[in-house]
């Protein structure tokens, strides 16, 4: 009797691995690289300051966290941003992207400040869509209804991928909610080559990586964990660039 | 009264007469021991939060670096603790002379497996237990882990250390009946095959070669430890020990069950097998193997099967020499009885080759400079000398105990106790210092090390080799167990555990002292230091080697057979 139960045991548990592991080989691209990412983490944060010409001009950063409620799995992506740019000033963006374990968007909530607009973003689940309404103090816009598909939070300077486990040559589709035009757009991303970087005095083996999202072309590099090194942003935001830090040190550069 | 209730009855009442056998000194040796476990698991946590600290700090590197490290540490532990059984369990399995007592009364033959292998685990994976739980406690400290993460991380713990020692015992009891019809030399060979290929597969894993001309030495550990894929398969059982670890470690407590009921469904899986196998062939091949046991037969082949070449041929060779002096024919005994046990045997082939890969890996190491140079160096001759204290305390501290309840003819035999105490020693000394000078050597010209470093490291290894062969000899006359036959055993029992701890100590002592002037003088102190530092180390060894004789032979003359 007791063996019996030993055998119904170890076949259900197998069978349930085999069955985990199959769901993740079956994940699309992008799931799958957002699966690599978290690994075992289950939290995952990244801290970028922006630098011009060797000028701090501010950070971009945010969390990626896999939570697990009593309706399944959560993936919680926040987003904290802060930046000069020229001509449009300071810009300040935050907030907050909730996915279900199929990266489809639950909820979401953005709070975006410049010179001059003042907005407040949210979005929720409306039947096979995705609606998101967004208030603002310079004009009246209708709701989005975004399909219902893997929706990624970008920053003022564009979408960073929580994504890990690149192959050289690979091609990414990912559709991106941009916070800054309040829109939503395919930020496209090339695996260029692995090479060995050095990065705060340390080598790295790295992928080199070709975003191009709104017109806006950069090269970034991300080690075999997916953690963002170093982003270099192209035309019309030349000699941007990104540089990975932590939190605690951002906060540092913002006393100054 | 079940069979196996009577077992257990039995071995709590050994239990308990050994307790109530508590002399004084037997309590200041259980003190000792106690203490030194203790510092054992304290220093294993300090040490290895301070790694993990110190690699958590790289940015965009550390936190993965620190996750690779916990699954390299399963990987290893699941080899090594498959190998360690595969080794004690056969002997305990079918050779034991407790298996053939057990076997002689009505007990059924799954219960004699499941009290042996019980045992046998218990004994491969007591000492990985306490060194391994330090690391993933300190793991879980750096991550901050909830209170539960420490319970968390003792069942998986366990549960893995549960599942090694049962896949090292599938293996025994798979394998048994092949090697049983093996030749001796052909079972050497495939030994050796064996071991050429586990060797070859560890080095190309790994891929040294690859690594030729990297600077960083946090990118080559960052590869080493990515490269082998198995280690990274989700059906692997290490992965699932480690993902339990790391959900443990995020207080996701529901994932962490997952991955551990996993590892546990597979452990459980081994008992009905077990059971069945029990049931159906142990006896048969517990027969089979006591007819004729393959290490025997290595050396004592028939005459018309040897043909007059081989090891039988050694073995004769051994058996008709005409010692000249009485160290010669005691010499001679030792060699011969320690060719004739499978274990101890097939133990230091092991020991042999962990030497030689431990000496492979370091041939494509990067060549470092200034202070790392000698951080290097320190660490190597520390590697050094650890492995061969655990060959003291495997092989040359349970020398005099196997002497068994015979060791009234070599007590009456015409020399002193003191003798038979010097005699162990020098034996001991012979093989302790053929292995580590050469692996000392090879090490350090694989680190292309300057001539200085390199002659202070063989002087260490000198130094450390006399004082570990003195400590393993004098602590093994003090501490005999006669009634044992079984050398793994006796090198675990109480006055093992307190050698390996004395022995860990002197080895940390004697690096000290040779340590000292580049500490004090920073990297390039006058040599008069470095003399004195030689010095000091070798009245050091003088002294403990006088010390240990003292204590051995003094031990044994009052010992009464």
């Amino acid at each position: 009797m007791l063996s019996i139960l030993v055998l119904v045991f170890w076949c259900t548990m197998n069978t349930l691995l085999v069955l985990r592991e199959r769901r993740v080989a079956s994940l699309e691209q992008y799931r799958a690289g957002v699966t690599t990412f978290l690994g075992n983490a289950f939290f995952r944060e990244r801290w970028m300051s922006i630098h011009r010409k060797s000028k701090y001009l501010g950070y971009t950063g945010g969390t990626l966290e896999k939570t697990f409620t009593t309706d399944g799995i959560a993936i919680w992506q926040t987003l904290e941003s802060r930046v000069e740019i020229d001509p449009l000033g300071p810009i300040e963006i935050s907030g907050t992207l909730v996915s279900d374990q199929e990266l489809h968007p639950l909820t979401l909530t953005v709070s975006v400040q410049t010179n001059t607009l003042q907005a407040q973003v949210t979005g929720h689940r409306s039947g096979s869509k995705f609606s998101v309404q967004v208030k603002n103090n310079l004009l009246p816009l209708p709701t989005l209804e975004l399909p219902l598909e893997e929706l990624l939070l970008g920053d003022a300077l564009g979408p960073s991928f929580p994504i890990a486990g690149f192959k050289v040559g690979e091609k990414l589709d990912v559709p991106c909610f941009d916070p800054l035009t309040l829109k939503r757009d395919i930020a496209q991303v090339r695996v260029v080559s692995r090479e060995v970087k050095e990065f705060d005095g340390i080598l790295v083996d790295a992928y080199q990586l070709e975003t191009a999202f709104k017109g806006i072309k950069s090269r970034s590099w991300v080690n075999d964990a997916g953690e963002l090194l170093l982003a270099e942003l192209g035309p019309p935001l030349q000699d941007y660039v990104l540089r990975r830090t932590t939190k605690a040190d951002i906060q540092k550069l913002e006393k100054r | 009264m079940t069979p196996l209730q009577s077992i257990l009855r039995m071995r709590l009442a050994s239990l308990w007469n050994k307790a109530l056998n508590l002399r004084t000194d037997s309590l200041t040796k259980s003190m000792i021991v106690v203490f030194g476990l203790g510092n054992v698991i304290g220093l294993g946590f300090w040490v290895s939060h301070a790694c993990f600290n110190y690699i958590e700090s790289f940015p965009a590197f550390g936190t993965a670096l620190n996750a690779k490290m916990i699954t390299t540490l399963f990987f290893t532990l699941f080899i090594l603790v498959v190998l360690s059984t595969v080794i004690v369990a056969y002997a305990t399995l079918f050779l034991a002379r407790e298996t053939d007592f057990l076997f002689q009364h009505p007990i059924p033959p799954e219960t004699v497996l499941g009290v042996k292998l019980t045992e046998a685990i218990a004994f491969s994976s007591w000492a990985t237990l306490f060194l391994c739980y330090p690391v993933l406690a300190s793991f879980g400290w750096l991550r901050r882990a909830p209170p539960i993460y420490y319970f968390e991380a003792t069942v998986v713990l366990m549960t893995f250390l549960l599942f090694a020692g049962f896949t090292g015992t599938a293996i025994v009891l798979l394998i048994a009946p092949v090697v049983r019809r093996l030749t001796g030399r052909q079972l050497l060979a495939a030994g050796c095959l064996l071991l050429a290929f586990l060797g070859w597969t560890f080095l190309r894993s790994f891929d040294f070669w690859a690594m030729d001309g990297e600077k960083s030495q946090l990118m080559v550990l960052d590869r080493f430890m990515s490269r082998i894929s198995t280690m990274n398969s989700p059906y692997f059982p290490g992965q699932w020990a480690s993902s339990a670890i790391f959900a443990a470690s995020a207080g996701q407590h529901g994932e962490a069950l997952f991955h551990c009921a996993t590892l546990l469904a597979n452990t459980l899986i081994f008992v009905p097998l077990f059971a069945a196998y029990a049931r159906r062939h142990y006896g048969a091949e517990w027969l089979a193997a006591r007819e004729r046991p393959a290490a025997i037969r290595l050396l004592n082949q028939d005459e018309s099967e040897a043909q007059g070449t081989g090891a039988s041929e050694g073995s004769r060779r051994i058996t008709r020499m005409r010692p000249q002096n009485p160290l010669q024919a005691l010499l001679l005994k030792d060699i011969l009885i320690f060719l004739r046990d499978p274990a101890q045997l097939s133990q230091s082939l092991l020991f042999v080759l962990l030497m030689v890969i431990y000496s492979l890996s370091l041939v494509r190491i990067p060549t470092f400079g200034g202070s790392l140079q000698l951080v290097v160096h320190f660490a190597n001759l520390g590697a050094v000398c650890m492995i061969l204290s655990s060959f003291t305390s495997r092989f040359i501290f349970p020398l005099v105990s196997l002497e068994g309840r015979a060791f009234w003819i070599v007590g009456m035999a015409p020399v002193t106790r003191g003798y038979i105490v010097r005699q162990k020693a020098f034996f001991g000394l012979g093989v302790s210092l053929t292995l580590g000078l050469s692996t000392i050597a090879v090490s350090n010209i694989s680190l292309q090390s300057p001539p200085g470093l390199f002659l202070g490291a063989m002087y260490s290894v000198l130094c450390s080799g006399v004082c570990l062969t003195s400590l393993a000899t004098g602590l093994g006359a003090a501490y005999p167990i006669f009634d044992e036959d079984n050398p793994a055993r006796i090198a675990v029992g109480l006055g093992g555990t307190l050698n390996f701890f004395a022995s860990a100590l002197c080895v940390g002592f004697v690096i000290g002292l040779e340590a000292l002037p580049y500490l004090c003088f920073g990297q390039a102190p006058q040599p008069v230091w470095i003399y004195a530092s030689h010095f000091l180390a070798l009245a050091f060894t003088l002294c403990l080697a006088a010390f240990c004789h003292r204590l051995g032979s003094q031990s044994l003359l009052r010992r009464d057979f």
